[in-house]
């Protein structure tokens, strides 16, 4: 197991406000799109990620770190002693857990998930933002997502006439 | 002194919104016209094509929800699209006091104008883009009660947002002809804008057909149900007409009792409901000519309901496998693979119910025109054959070349169903645009064959270790029992293999033509041999062969 501990390829992620991150080559292939930076030889030394700030990029790396498959370093043996089933449960409150952060952050992170392709966080975080809106009205939805409605009275009179059904 | 409060989180941006707006469920699509309703920049981005696309490479795994349904009742307070689903919905469907419903699939509904009309017309409706067109009946039509049917006749489509492609319509009617009772049909090409020959067949009695919808059993075969009870089964490719027995009377039948649908292994299916049971019948040709009814399952409704003694079955939702069965008052869906019920709604009368099934995302036209349009004729005259092109679909070559490199991302993440999706929309654009056999087209002939192959093997893989049904589906369910039939029927494989087939060997055809395209002649000719060599041993496929 030490050899394949030494043996971990690492790779060193890069944010724009300047911070650099080290992580395992398998944690950071959660990401398609560095997996792919990797896959064409563009990852010889530091990948700069742009867009993303440090506070963001820890997080994602954290969601990595949790989701990257066990199977590998610690091997065959936590996949034989944990059920499925357990992992998956464990998996599901850590990620509650994760989830519980400000919109701003939330958004924030659909967008890295969004831009670095990792459909779990991205799944994660999209599904919770829209859980927590659907059952709310148009004005509750626009005044959480700070949006503006821009509808020219007229416009939105008319859609209210001819589409009556939506508003019940 | 007291630290300001926080400025409002930053509006997230539109990439934000798109994520959070593909994740509203299909099966509850007034969510996403609601969504429409919050900002025209949140309109923008779910009526987008792409968002279209997205949603449905998301949601794929699902079969299409059931949106509603529309019929034919008289009853004026019933909307002519009744939805089914979890929260208010509506779609603006032709006038049912003019137009009657008579088929609904790939994203199409066929109506048929009032029979009190001097002149008969069809009129096509889809009901995602709202667009509608007429079509005007065949010259020789002559009777009160005729069938007809739409379908999609685009070669490499999987019709979940095949709307404003090429269709075709099969019109069936019974009339008389020297004396003798005749049926016949015939087939209407969109393409060409013209109906075919006429195919006739004698038989003894003037068949009806106002309470059953068609079923269409692969991409060549239409069954017809009349209302005494005839089975009738049209080949699209040779245009035979021809009547099939009736599933064996073993259970006592009311007439109205039973529908067509599609069984599990995809042939033809009758549904029967007997008292309070659902006996499902299947067509098996076991060797293409001796074919014969089997029974495929029953479905026990008496823990559900009360048992009753009439419960026809009034239509059937291709695609979403779902049957509506009307039970004293109220009109139920059944859906057959969980075998969960729902209340629909209650109504006193019977009707031919059609289903509409399929991916609702807002169109880009918002709002369709609706109920100040009360006869048919100014849709006729406003949407006469080939009428206006530009409302059928926004579709463009950029876009295309966004699909393409979105299912080349996609092959990389393995995700070969939504690869084979991305492929399938950027042929059908490029094919529109340069033509079939244009030198433009044979690389994306290429890939989507490509795709499909290694769908097929992904999918032959897969079906090793697959159970249909987990054993313990009960709960709230319906239970069913003595079903026959518990083998992997993988009827997506073989036609996904023999459709990578003919891309292929399309791309072969148009790279024939050109001295210099060697790489990409070896490159087709090798995944042509392997289709051949691996029609029975699909697992020995590989990606290399293709070159990616």
């Amino acid at each position: 197991m030490a050899t394949r501990e030494a043996g971990k390829k690492m790779i060193m992620l890069k944010s724009p406000d300047g911070m650099e991150f080290e992580v395992e080559e398998a944690v950071a292939m959660e990401s398609q799109t560095i997996r792919k930076m990797i896959e064409d030889d563009c990852a010889d030394t530091a990948i700069l990620i742009p867009n993303i700030n440090s506070k963001i990029l820890s997080r994602v790396i954290e969601y990595c770190n949790k989701h990257v498959p066990t199977t590998g370093a610690t091997g065959a043996a936590a996949s034989d002693t944990v059920a499925p089933a357990a992992l998956a449960e464990d998996l599901k409150i850590w990620d509650a857990e994760f989830i519980k952060v400000n919109r701003a952050t939330r958004f924030d992170l659909i967008q890295a998930a969004s831009y670095l392709n990792i459909k779990g966080l991205l799944d994660l975080t999209s599904q919770t933002t829209i859980d927590t809106i659907s059952d709310n009205s148009l004005e509750e939805i626009r005044s959480f997502l700070s949006t503006k409605n821009d509808y020219l009275p007229e416009e939105e009179q008319t859609i209210r006439r001819e589409n009556q059904w939506a508003f019940q | 002194m007291a630290a300001p409060p926080p400025p409002p989180p930053a509006l997230p941006d539109d990439v934000v919104v798109e994520e959070i707006l593909l994740r509203l469920p299909p099966d509850d699509p007034g969510c996403l016209f609601r969504a429409s309703l919050v900002c025209k920049a949140w309109r923008n981005a779910v009526s987008h094509p792409r968002f279209r696309r997205r949603y449905i490479g998301l949601h794929r795994h699902r079969a299409p929800p059931v949106l509603g349904f529309l019929h034919d009742w008289e009853d004026g307070g019933i909307p002519d699209f009744f939805p089914t689903t979890a929260s208010p919905f509506s779609l603006a469907a032709p006038d049912r006091r003019f137009w009657r419903p008579v088929d609904c699939r790939h994203g199409r509904a066929l109506f048929l104008s009032d029979r009190r009309q001097e002149t008969q017309e069809l009129l096509l409706w889809e009901p995602i883009t709202g667009a509608r067109r007429g079509i005007p009946v065949p010259a020789a039509f002559r009777c009160q009660w005729p069938a007809a049917a739409v379908f999609c006749t685009a070669d490499w489509c999987d019709h979940r947002d095949c709307a404003g492609g090429p269709f075709g319509v099969v019109f069936l009617f019974a009339g008389e002809q020297d004396r003798h009772v005749v049926t016949s049909a015939c087939l209407y090409s969109s393409e060409t804008g013209t109906w075919g020959k006429l195919n006739s067949r004698q038989d003894e009695f003037t068949m009806e057909f106002q309470n059953h919808s068609s079923v269409l059993v692969g991409r060549s075969l239409l069954y017809f149900l009349s209302d005494g009870g005839t089975i009738l089964e049209y080949n699209l490719d040779s245009g035979v007409l021809a009547v099939l027995d009736r599933p064996p009377d073993d259970y006592g039948r009311g007439r109205q009792r039973f529908n067509l649908m599609l069984a599990e292994d995809g042939g033809l299916g009758v549904a029967e409901a007997i008292d309070f049971q659902l006996i499902l019948w299947k067509r098996e040709a076991s060797d293409g000519t001796d074919a014969r009814w089997v029974l495929s399952r029953i479905v026990d409704m008496d823990s559900f309901f009360d048992p009753v003694t009439l419960a026809p079955v009034l239509g059937f939702a291709e695609g979403a496998n779902a049957i509506f069965v009307k039970i004293i008052y109220s009109l139920f869906m059944v859906e057959l693979q969980s075998e969960q019920a729902k209340i629909v709604c209650s109504s006193p009368g019977f009707c031919n119910l059609i289903p509409v099934v399929g991916f609702y995302t807002p169109h880009s036209r918002l709002q369709v025109p609706g109920g100040e349009h009360h006869s048919p004729a100014p849709w006729l005259k406003q949407l006469g054959r080939g009428g206006q092109q530009g409302v059928w679909e926004e579709k463009s070559l950029e876009w295309a070349q966004v699909l393409f490199d979105e299912g080349c991302m996609a092959i990389n993440e393995k995700d070969l169903a939504y690869t084979a999706d991305c492929f399938r929309h950027v042929l059908e654009i490029r094919v529109r645009h340069y033509g079939g056999l244009a030198p433009e087209c044979a690389n994306t002939f290429y890939h989507y064959g490509g795709a499909l192959l290694c769908k097929a093997r992904e999918a032959a893989n897969r079906s090793g270790n697959v159970s249909k049904r987990a054993p313990n589906e009960e709960g709230t369910n319906l239970r069913g029992k003595g079903q026959t039939d518990g083998n992997m029927t993988g009827d997506g494989d073989d036609s996904d293999l023999d459709l990578a087939w003919k891309m292929l060997n399309t791309a072969r055809v148009i790279v024939a033509k050109s001295p210099e395209k060697t790489m990409e002649k070896v490159n087709i000719l090798n995944a042509l041999a392997e289709i051949s060599m691996t029609r029975d041993n699909l697992s020995y496929l590989s990606y290399h062969v293709l070159g990616w």
